[in-house]
């Protein structure tokens, strides 16, 4: 299978699972209980406006009727026009997005640096201090929730000693608290998978083999082991990155930042369906493309894969 | 007992492990030398210290569970037991290299062919990437895998097995050794693959005049290949000799037993012998011969003196005291 057939295959996945996706949200919203212009009107809105919020939503047709004008507008890329503000959602979503997309890759960023060569270093030097550093330090990353971290990091860095800024993102210096508290914790996840991933490599007979052809350890390890062994790591770094994108949103609470967070839980307080519907969509749609990508990635570093 | 000087001389080697507080004795005091221009093929079943010795003239032993309790190792003049780990690894895959025997697990599966064997000779010879990767096409080619660079693109996944066990013994003769030891290279191949890999391991012997200590489990592998033969018991060697006079006038019980259970076609139809009884506990540490209480033959004096295995015919030595009597087994 060469690469191209491999990008077909992944692409026809991806598109039947957003169809599955859009298809999941429209019914969920529209079949559970409760009428979405009676909660968005409230229980005193006269017939008059229950109707017209339907109107609006659309919700006064057949549900096959609204089924097939939803697919239609999500082909035209249209999520709609949001309850509150009458705005398009999907460029208010896509104008705060960058914002929640740099917090997730700034986050994984630090959970790499801190989780791979903390990874490495308990695997070569299994059981000894330096594994137990690790073990401990990852236990306490995945036992802190990054909000309470996140609030901690603004007391000490940004109240105590106003190194970084209390709130918003007026530079790049803004993003570090944040991204510091997303990756922490999936720090502590990545470095349980890079030193079971590495330990496993160490132990297979290739590594007796390099070392019966006389290669030095540092070889042994940091070369010919770690490129077998960061593979898996690479699919495990990328549902790390969709868990990041959804964590972004709540750290952006504790640090106000205007990401994708703010918006989607004003919109659920303010019962805004065409933009939480939109919303919901996107970040699913976010977390395909980032599998997919994966998926890429893996088939381009992995001899396996690449022609097997 | 050997015509030219050896490059490999093993002395009362012994090896312990250490399992849950116990002594493992997984080689009990073996001698074993070995010449350029020869095949030895070390035999025994599996358990009886192959392996063990395969690692010890490596310094692959590991150093947290295994014991080397004495003996010498030489390598034509050098004590290879007396080298650091430093001065082991100039010797390891340059003068001593090793074949394995499950090719598809000993090969790296992220590399490819034409970089593992170049990366062996720039550890040792110093070459450049472009002269490594020259040498690398040209032992393809020595082992038949082609000189047009396409094995040495692939990837081991992308070759069959006797390919894979092809390619490594081009790294595993990169560095033109002195010695090459082959594991049970033709173990997990089938008969056809078996008999080419035996011929080229042969042709390379006679070629490049290296020795090769060949092991494995199979009498008839051995017979085939091996110049001199060892058969191993339970950490100890119980015979040496010429492969003709090993197969033709065994001078241990536990050879000759061992050769009535080769599957022959001339006798087809009657039953194959096995070896009645257990082999011995490598935790027991006998008084007298490690293979009495299975062998048939065995008298009151095998169980109380251990028997050396020392020169009974000319060229020709056994760990038997009743190795010229003649046998009903």
């Amino acid at each position: 299978m060469n690469i191209a057939v491999l990008i077909a295959k992944r692409l026809v996945r991806l598109i039947l699972t957003l169809f599955i996706i859009s298809t999941i949200i429209f019914f969920v919203i529209r079949v559970i209980p409760g009428d979405p212009a009676l909660i968005i009107g409230g229980v005193d809105a006269s017939a008059s406006d229950l109707q017209a919020i339907r109107a609006k939503l659309g919700t006064d047709r057949p549900l096959a009727a609204q089924y097939f004008e939803y697919l239609g507008s999500l082909i035209r890329l249209d999520l709609g026009r949001s309850m509150i503000s009458d705005e398009p959602v999907l460029p208010m979503i896509l104008q705060r997005f960058p914002l929640t997309l740099s917090l997730a890759v700034f986050g994984l960023l630090v959970g790499l640096v801190i989780a791979i060569p903390l990874g490495i270093l308990s695997a070569v030097k299994r059981w000894s201090a330096w594994d137990y550093l690790g073990l401990t330090l990852s236990q306490i990353g995945m036992a802190i929730p990054s909000f309470w971290l996140g609030i901690l990091l603004l007391l000490l860095f940004a109240v105590k000693f106003p190194i970084f800024p209390l709130f918003g993102v007026d530079s790049m210096l803004g993003l570090v608290l944040p991204a510091l508290s997303l990756g922490v914790a999936r720090a502590a996840i990545l470095l349980r998978h890079t030193r079971a991933s590495m330990s496993d490599e160490l132990a297979k007979e290739y590594v007796v083999a390099a070392r019966a052809k006389g290669m030095p350890d540092r070889v042994i390890r940091y070369r010919l082991a770690l490129k077998n062994a960061l593979l898996p790591i690479i699919t495990i770094a990328g549902i790390e990155f969709g868990y990041m994108l959804g964590g972004a949103i709540i750290i952006e609470q504790v640090f106000s930042l205007p990401g994708l967070g703010r918006l989607f839980l004003y919109a659920i307080y303010q019962r805004d369906f065409p933009l939480v519907q939109g919303g919901v969509l996107f970040i699913a749609t976010v977390f395909s493309l980032v599998n997919f990508a994966v998926d890429i990635l893996y088939a381009l570093v992995n001899p396996k894969i690449r022609l097997g | 007992m050997k015509s030219a000087a050896p490059i490999i001389r093993i002395e009362n080697l012994a090896v312990e492990f250490a399992d849950a507080g116990a002594n493992v004795h997984a080689l009990r005091g073996i001698a074993l030398s070995l010449s350029a221009d020869e095949i030895h093929g070390l035999v025994g079943e599996s358990g009886s210290g192959k392996t063990v010795t395969a690692m010890a003239l490596m310094g692959l032993l590991p150093p947290s569970t295994s014991k080397i309790v004495s003996g010498s190792i030489q390598l034509k003049e050098e004590s290879l037991l007396s080298k650091t780990e430093e001065e082991l690894r100039a010797v390891r895959g340059s003068k001593i290299s090793m074949v394995f025997q499950e090719p598809a697990k000993f090969l790296n599966p992220a590399f490819t062919i034409g970089t593992q064997i170049a990366e062996t000779v720039r550890q040792h010879l110093g070459m450049g990437p472009a002269q490594a990767r020259a040498r690398a096409l040209e032992l393809l080619e020595l082992v038949g895998l082609g000189s047009d660079g396409r094995v040495a693109r692939a990837f081991p996944h992308e070759l069959s097995s006797g390919m894979k066990q092809r390619a490594m013994i081009a790294i595993a003769i990169s560095c033109e050794p002195e010695l090459l030891i082959a594991d049970e290279p033709t173990t997990s191949l089938d008969v056809t693959l078996q008999a080419q890999i035996l011929g080229l391991l042969k042709s390379i012997k006679a070629s490049r005049h290296m020795g090769m200590l060949f092991i494995s489990h199979d009498l008839s592998v051995v017979r085939e290949i091996a110049d001199r033969v060892s058969v191993i018991y339970a950490g100890t060697i119980v015979e040496s000799g010429p492969r003709e006079r090993i197969f033709a006038k065994p001078l241990h019980p536990y050879t000759a037993l061992l050769l009535r259970s080769i599957p022959d076609p001339r006798k087809k139809g009657t039953k194959l012998t096995a070896i009645q009884g257990q082999v011995l506990d490598p935790k027991e540490e006998p008084r007298g011969c490690v293979f009495a209480p299975r062998c048939p033959l065995a008298k009151d004096r095998c169980r109380i003196e251990k028997p050396e295995c020392t020169e009974r015919e000319p060229d020709h030595a056994s760990a038997c005291h009743f190795w010229g009597e003649s046998w009903k087994l």
